[in-house]
């Protein structure tokens, strides 16, 4: 752990290198953002995850700037869905720090609802309420934990079922809509909240083929519109077009960082060029 | 068979998977098949199910033949047709039977009233959401309520003397109609005449059986008429569900009396209608509303203990005034202004039912099936929800309530219910004052009531074990407490998962009424020793009483069943 901290460390005057000029940067490590603003909305330092006695995360340093989109790929089981899913607590880390907007992750609940009302999360398998219609699904959680209004709640709901094109819905039960519009109805219920960055855990692997474009053109807008987003994807496509930087993992470790054009075109790593030659 | 699932999915919006499977599941499967052809398919269509059919079919011709024979022959149903009222009422006093015929006809407006609003709740979603509820057809109702009607034809067929209990069950339909057809809209005006006919039928019972007479019941029937005309006008959800459980309540009090905790049940029946007009004004409500509510109902709290000394009721007022002052504290205005409404409500339901003042029949004169019902409804309530918290502890992070809980749901579960309903009789008394004023149906009442939460506890368990996690996830993530994920997202999914078992267990629940017996309570079970020690029925008729008795058990139980499975589909509008 200390030797990888000590590379990490000498390895710190890359980042002096002014961002987004060279279309095709290859990164040290994941602590250099891309197309942001330049302020940190996400700060990962040294962070261990354990399952029992297997480590799904190993020392991961990593930092996400505002308005910047991160795709997080890599072979199942290297750890991807875990660093995400670390970052609003739905898992506990062993070790290190995690700091969202500020606000570092602690055991304390109050700290994590905090962290967890500006953190938005779209699941694979949707996981919308089946039990309560669209519009309810959507303004949940700013009744609930906002407090606002059910009127307020419902015109804001509207506006972003509108904003992810199936304001026509809003009345209807999860289960009567399709796997895309079930995942559109899951990004504006998170939407909802405000948030100021969306974890995107593989949300188009459970679509069938001819749903995953509605979902991901909902992504490209939203990644147009300044949203912070790390995702966790297998479409290349999208990590081509839309992200800022591609983090590539293997084995609970961030193996390689760059952009989509170093990364895809001109990848350093032997692990990187083994899983793009399987996938591509 | 192809599987009802209460309502269907027109074709062109067959969008969703679960569209998909609906339409599929309601297209006709077999085609039309003639009843030639469907039993030679299955009745006949091998040599061993051609035996089968034969042997079965003989055994059943012959145990049919049995059956009917003592049924319409052999019997002598004079134990049981002359002694009706016995077994419906038991010991229960004749010159109180006014309150009898109040309660039944209230309780039957209320059932209508309060399946109108399920039925216009979920006609609502289901318009709103693009899906056709299908009408609740003949065959379905018959299938459900036939049970029950058979066995009440039958006991007015065999033991009604008089044209009052004709009269009885005709009012008990009628305010059932009434009540339900209160929530829909009844474009005929002729049709609205339906909302009067309780009324009407009422006021002709009580005065064409000469014994019961009481001018009260008039004045309560023509209130609740006022009260169905209201709600058909207003017709909005909570108002219709407001008017189902306050009619409940009051039909429960038209015997109990407005003694005890009524009030309290009273004003919570009325927080559905009270808290939607909270919602419609509360924007433009000042805030110093809520402190003068609170303020007066202080006030007159405090003049009655000078009055009349602190009581019980008086507490549980003042209680509820902390709780909502620290609520107005804490400015949270939602909460404080709820809980000050349900203060003001509690306080003015409690002077109501003072006011009105009426005593009630005593505990231990209930008896008969009457009273199987009513042990049988309060455990169903009081239950419930522990046995719902129960369930919760048991899962908690906290230690204390878990191995608490987990203590409890086994002891109880390893104890036969017939020691849980001694134990009642001997032990809760320690616990109190040397002059216990517990009667005895109390004290079932709360054994049974222990006894059933065990089981309903594990019952939730297994629902809130069937929620999935990504549940819970998508309320984490969105920043929901864990009370809130629990209570608005879990347990409706939990508990819509275990209605059949629930019910089941309710129905065991009703049965195990019949133990009332073991410590001398009279239940309709328990009537039979009685009509047997009559003179003329001294070892005579003793398997008739079983079989009625038996089957009167049974067709309560069957349209549970059946009603819980109707019940289970109705809740399942957009799930699945």
């Amino acid at each position: 752990m200390t030797n990888q901290e000590d590379t990490a460390m000498t390895d710190q005057p890359d980042t002096s290198t002014p961002n987004g000029d060279a279309t095709d940067t290859v990164f040290a490590d994941a602590t250099q953002m891309m197309g942001s603003s330049g302020e940190v909305m996400i700060d990962l330092e040294g962070v261990d995850k354990f399952f029992g006695d297997f480590q799904a995360l190993k020392n991961i340093d990593m930092k996400v700037g505002k308005q910047e989109v991160v795709v997080v790929i890599g072979p199942s089981g290297s750890g991807k869905s875990t660093l995400i899913r670390c970052i609003n607590r739905l898992e506990a880390h062993d070790r290190g720090r995690i700091t969202v907007d500020g606000v570092e992750l602690s055991d304390d609940i109050r700290n994590i609802q905090e962290i967890r009302r500006e953190t938005g999360m779209v699941f694979q398998s949707f996981n919308l309420f089946p039990h309560l219609t669209v519009l309810e699904n959507v303004t949940l959680a700013p009744r609930q934990v906002r407090r606002e209004p059910k009127a307020r709640a419902e015109a804001v709901a509207m506006d972003l079922l509108e904003r992810v094109k199936i304001p026509e819905q809003a009345r209807k039960f999860p289960g009567q809509l399709s796997g895309g519009q079930q995942q559109r109805v899951a990004i504006a219920r998170s939407l909802a909240m405000n948030p100021k960055v969306i974890l995107f855990d593989e949300p188009t692997s459970a679509l069938d083929p001819e749903m995953i474009k509605e979902v991901l053109d909902t992504m490209k807008e939203l990644a147009a519109s300044g949203m912070t987003m790390i995702v966790v994807t297998h479409e290349m496509g999208f990590a081509r077009e839309v992200a800022d930087r591609v983090v590539f993992m293997s084995d609970g470790q961030i193996v390689e960082v760059g952009t989509p054009e170093h990364f895809f075109e001109n990848p350093r790593e032997e692990r990187t060029k083994l899983f793009l030659s399987q996938i591509l | 068979m192809s599987i009802d699932w209460g309502y269907t999915v027109p074709p062109d919006q067959g969008e969703g998977n679960i569209a998909h499977a609906l339409a599929e599941a309601n297209a006709p499967r077999h085609g039309d098949r003639t009843p030639k052809e469907w039993i030679r398919a299955n009745l006949f269509n091998t040599w061993y199910n051609t035996i089968i059919t034969f042997v079965f079919g003989a055994v059943a011709l012959i145990g049919g033949y049995y059956v009917l024979r003592f049924l319409f022959v052999t019997a002598q149903w004079e134990a049981v047709s002359d002694n009706l009222e016995l077994f419906m009422l038991g010991t229960y006093p004749r010159s109180e039977r006014t309150r009898i015929v109040v309660q039944m006809l209230m309780m039957s407006g209320s059932v209508g009233l309060l399946v109108g609003y399920a039925r216009a709740r979920a006609r609502r979603l289901a318009d709103e959401a693009g899906i056709d509820l299908i009408p609740v057809t003949p065959r379905e109702a018959i299938a459900t309520y036939g049970a029950v009607a058979v066995f009440v034809g039958a006991s007015l067929a065999i033991g009604a003397r008089t044209i009052g209990p004709y009269m009885l069950v005709v009012g008990c339909v009628a305010a059932g109609v009434a009540g339900f057809m209160a929530t829909r809209p009844l474009p005929n005006p002729f049709a609205k005449l339906i909302l009067f006919t309780p009324f009407a039928i009422a006021a002709g019972t009580l005065t064409l059986v000469s014994d019961l007479n009481n001018g009260a019941a008039y004045l309560i029937a023509a209130g609740a008429t006022a009260m169905l005309v209201l709600v058909h006008v207003v017709r909005t959800l909570p108002l219709i569900l407001s008017a189902g459980l306050v009619t409940g309540v009051v039909g429960f009090q038209a015997l109990s009396g407005t003694g005890g905790i009524g009030w309290l049940f009273l004003a919570a029946a009325l927080v559905p209608v009270a808290f939607d007009v909270l919602g419609r004004v509360q924007d433009n409500l000042p805030p110093a509303v809520g402190w003068i509510g609170v303020a007066l109902v202080t006030v007159a709290l405090v003049r009655r203990v000078i009055v009349d000394g602190i009581g019980f009721a008086t507490a549980v007022v003042f209680v509820l005034v902390a709780v909502a002052v620290v609520a107005m504290l804490r400015s949270n205005p939602g909460p404080a202004l709820r809980i000050g409404v349900f203060v003001v409500l509690s306080f003015a339901m409690w002077l109501v039912t003072g006011a009105v003042d009426l005593e009630g029949i005593d505990w231990k004169d209930w008896s008969g099936l009457h009273l199987n019902i009513v042990v049988a409804g309060a455990s169903i309530v009081l239950a419930f929800p522990v046995g719902l918290l129960l369930a919760l502890a048991r899962r908690s992070s906290l230690p204390v309530l878990r191995y608490m809980s987990t203590a409890y749901i086994e002891i109880i579960r390893g104890v036969p219910l017939i020691s849980l309903l001694l134990m009642g009789q001997f032990f809760i008394g320690f616990f109190l004052n040397s002059d216990d004023p517990l009667s005895n149906i109390t004290r079932a009442t709360t054994a049974i009531t222990m006894f059933s939460a065990a089981y309903i506890a594990e019952i939730v368990r297994g629902g809130l074990q069937s929620v999935g996690d990504g549940q819970t996830e998508a309320g984490q993530a969105l920043g929901l407490s864990p009370a809130a994920i629990t209570r608005l997202l879990i347990l409706p999914q939990a508990l819509r998962n275990v209605i059949p078992a629930m019910v089941g267990q309710f129905i065991s629940l009703f049965k195990d009424t019949s133990l009332l017996a073991i410590i001398g309570i009279i239940n309709f079970l328990s009537v039979r020793e009685i009509v047997h020690a009559q003179e003329a029925f001294r070892g005579v008729g003793i398997a008739e009483t079983l079989v009625y008795v038996a089957f009167g058990f049974w067709a309560i139980s069957f349209t549970m069943s059946r009603e819980s499975q109707r019940l289970e589909r109705r809740l399942g509008v957009g799930v699945r």
